[in-house]
């Protein structure tokens, strides 16, 4: 038990999707290999292997503009042309199933409802950059989900397409699925590449790059899951019909996770570059009629953004970076006139301070003075000059962490200061709350 | 390099059962031969379904059969959350308290569990039955609240009422078998 | 053997060697902590951030390789702020109510 078979409130079966690519056409029960092939699912892999070459798949994807749908946005392209695609010798290709940062559940539905998608997607990477095995790394806390995918797994290579000669093809890809146990840290890739060694997510520095080094010392790429699953319409349909899906420089879709005062939660696959306004009417608006007060539209790490400046932009890379931002994951958590952006802040901030891998003083210490700083100016406990100084203090771990967790937890400090300085100073000045109720 | 003791030779014999080394097998073979490592997190998944927690007996067993140094494995165990190092209510219940959820009465279905079980945060009821923790974000904010049973199953949409038909439900699945079940939770 | 400079003295060190080595070679000091020469490198303690001429970040020197015609700079405002405030604050100041943190000054 534990949920109905026809969810209470759909996360991804809304028919609110605007071109959807990778969440088209599917149904809660329509994961198996049966389904994705009717729905056109491994002609992408059979065009592929059979009629292009790997340096022909590479040029595709990067005349896509497809970027990293993790959080980087590093042009995938490009990456991939750093693997020594012609060198002999055993490389990796590895899937960033670890969704951890807080807001975002796209790469779920993906998995769960059209894992086939993504093994397909990882086939082609693993063809275009000479791999020929790989690893789908999926967090532990949605251990269903890694079951099913496991299943997915069994399915594609009693069909032969994972595995030995695909396709009579003579290339092999073996892919097989790891599970991660309770550490956000394992998002950032050296870290999960450690974890996959079977060792603490602690990250590596960098560089050497996973491309030069990764797995086992190998040479490694790693992609999310989003990105993976969008390679398979890029083959089918061109990469510049991807790019004019979208806008220059930010061409596809994207599934943003939007979540928090609205009355429908969930994933919304719609092409970048559709105003944030848009995704906000198909998500069903404010919840109960409230007024907008502040979105963090990438994922918690990103800056947070007021409402008005939030309702003029859309959703692309570019445009949320203009607007003081990033897109991320394209996790939106959309926060109503009744929430208190310091409580907002302080349970957002404790997170960064549980998930500290622990091994760099910057982050180490610094994720706990910025929590417990920011616990005492809520409980009405804080003094004047605690705001510059939370704000110095966020600044100082900035770019001097051995990875980027450090910048994620000192970003949204700054960002909340910046935009909602008085609620702080109120909790200060007159030790309660402005707003009145919180979380 | 460490010393490899037979399952044979173990002092009260094995604390894994043979399905369960069938399970790490498999896990093992998923990764290149000389990287038994690699498997030492499913190892400590499999061992804590059925055991019900990851003991100093665990620990040393899978280190062992892993070729590991016992202090490499307790590195993995003590680092990733999900693992307990202590025993826990036969149900261990992990309620997401992060941002998206709270916005979403995560905080409420806390407060409920707490209330109906008589417990807080990582304690467990006079009864045995459950152990309450607090969690960090599980990637399905859309389903607030969210819960975790056991790590394994995941409880969406956590409102009152479904929070009693889940306990209800756990509580008589714990009376109508006395022990844990063939293969653990 | 590569050539570089440091603190605008010019060094040698063999291939490989870390921004560390170029700068105890020279008999500059770099604060550092979890740094040993017989220990492996952790980089993890941050007191060694240098300035590196193009580098965007302060690098740690001594998980930094060196590079042909490189140059570094120890103790520029750059290297000092990041050097002081890599812990978050001044080490000469605490956040109120929670104790000093001096580590190896």
């Amino acid at each position: 038990m534990g949920a109905p078979e026809i969810p209470l409130i759909d996360t991804c079966f809304h028919g609110r999707h605007i071109s959807p690519q990778i969440l088209a056409g599917l149904t809660p029960d329509g994961w198996t290999i049966k389904d994705y092939v009717a729905r056109g699912g491994y002609e992408a892999l059979k065009k592929v292997v059979r009629t292009m070459k790997p340096e022909e798949v590479i040029a595709e994807i990067k005349a896509s503009g497809l970027r990293g749908r993790g959080g980087a946005g590093f042009p995938t392209g490009l990456k991939w042309s750093f693997m020594p695609a012609k060198l002999p010798i055993q490389k990796y290709l590895v899937c960033n199933s670890d969704e951890g940062e807080p807001g975002t559940f796209k790469d779920r539905d993906i998995l769960r409802y059209n894992p086939h998608i993504v093994i397909e997607g990882m086939a082609i990477a693993a063809y275009a950059m000479g791999v020929t095995r790989g690893y789908n790394y999926i967090h532990g806390e949605i251990w269903e989900v890694y079951e099913r995918f496991e299943q997915a797994l069994d399915e594609a290579r009693a069909a032969g397409l994972i595995g030995e000669n695909i396709l009579s093809s003579g290339f092999s890809f073996e892919l097989q699925a790891h599970h991660g146990y309770g550490a956000y840290i394992c998002g950032e890739e050296t870290a999960l590449l450690e974890s996959l060694e079977g060792k603490k997510g602690q990250p590596r520095f960098k560089p050497p790059f996973p491309a030069s080094f990764g797995l086992y010392g190998k040479p490694t790429t790693i992609n999310n899951t989003e990105t993976f699953a969008a390679v398979p319409w890029i083959i089918r349909h061109g990469g510049q019909a991807y790019l004019e899906v979208g806008k220059p420089n930010n061409g596809g879709t994207k599934v943003f996770s939007i979540s928090g005062d609205v009355e429908r939660p969930g994933n919304y696959e719609i092409p970048l570059g559709t105003p944030f306004a848009k995704l906000l009417e198909l998500a069903g608006g404010m919840r109960d009629g409230k007024r907008l007060k502040a979105v963090i539209p990438g994922g918690s790490s990103m800056p947070v953004l007021p409402a008005e400046i939030m309702m003029a932009t859309d959703m692309d890379y570019d445009s949320i970076a203009k607007a003081g931002s990033m897109l991320g994951s394209g996790a939106v958590i959309v926060m109503d006139e009744t929430r208190c952006m310091v409580r907002c802040l302080l349970r957002l901030s404790y997170f960064y301070y549980e998930e500290s891998c622990g091994q760099c003083t910057p982050c180490r210490e610094g994720t706990g003075w910025l929590w417990r700083m920011v616990n005492r100016i809520e409980k009405g406990q804080g003094s004047p000059e605690d705001l510059a100084k939370l704000d110095e203090v966020a600044g100082n771990i900035m770019g001097r962490t051995i990875c980027a967790l450090g910048d994620a937890a000192a970003m949204p400090v700054r960002a909340f200061l910046k935009h909602f300085r008085a609620e702080f100073e109120h909790h200060i000045v007159h030790k309660r709350c402005l707003v009145g109720d919180a979380v | 390099m460490s010393v490899q003791l037979s399952l044979s030779e173990r002092p009260s014999g094995p604390v894994l059962s043979a399905e369960a080394y069938k399970k790490i097998d498999r896990e093992i073979a998923k990764y290149p031969a000389d990287q038994r490592q690699s498997a030492v997190m499913s190892a400590l998944t499999i061992a804590q379904r059925e055991v019900g927690w990851v003991s100093p007996e665990v620990e040393a067993e899978v280190a062992a059969y892993l070729g590991m140094p016992p202090i490499a494995v307790h590195e993995v165990a003590t680092f990733y959350n999900m693992y307990d190092l202590t025993p826990t209510g036969r149900f261990k219940l992990t309620v997401c308290t992060n941002l998206p959820c709270a916005l979403r009465n995560a905080n409420h279905a806390a407060d409920t569990l707490k209330a109906k079980l008589g417990i807080g945060f990582n304690e467990t009821t006079a009864d045995g039955l459950f152990t309450l923790k607090e969690g960090e974000c599980m990637g399905a904010c859309g389903d607030a609240p969210v819960m975790l049973v056991n790590n394994h199953r995941m409880c969406s949409w956590m409102s009152e009422d479904r929070i009693d038909a889940l306990l209800n439900e756990l509580r008589s699945e714990a009376q109508s078998s006395t022990s844990r079940p063939e293969g653990g939770r | 053997m590569i050539e570089l400079e440091v603190d605008g003295q010019k060094v040698e060190v063999p291939e490989g060697s870390m921004v560390m080595d170029a700068a105890n070679k020279l008999g500059l000091y770099v604060p550092h902590f979890c740094y040993h020469k017989k220990l492996s490198i952790a980089a993890n303690c941050r007191m060694c951030l240098v300035e590196v001429e193009k580098a965007p970040k302060a690098l740690p020197a001594c998980a930094t390789p060196v590079t042909p015609g490189m140059r570094v700079f120890t103790a520029s405002s750059k290297a000092k702020t990041a050097q002081k405030k890599r812990n978050g604050i001044s080490a000469d100041q605490s956040p109120a109510g929670l104790p000093d943190l001096r580590s190896g000054w």
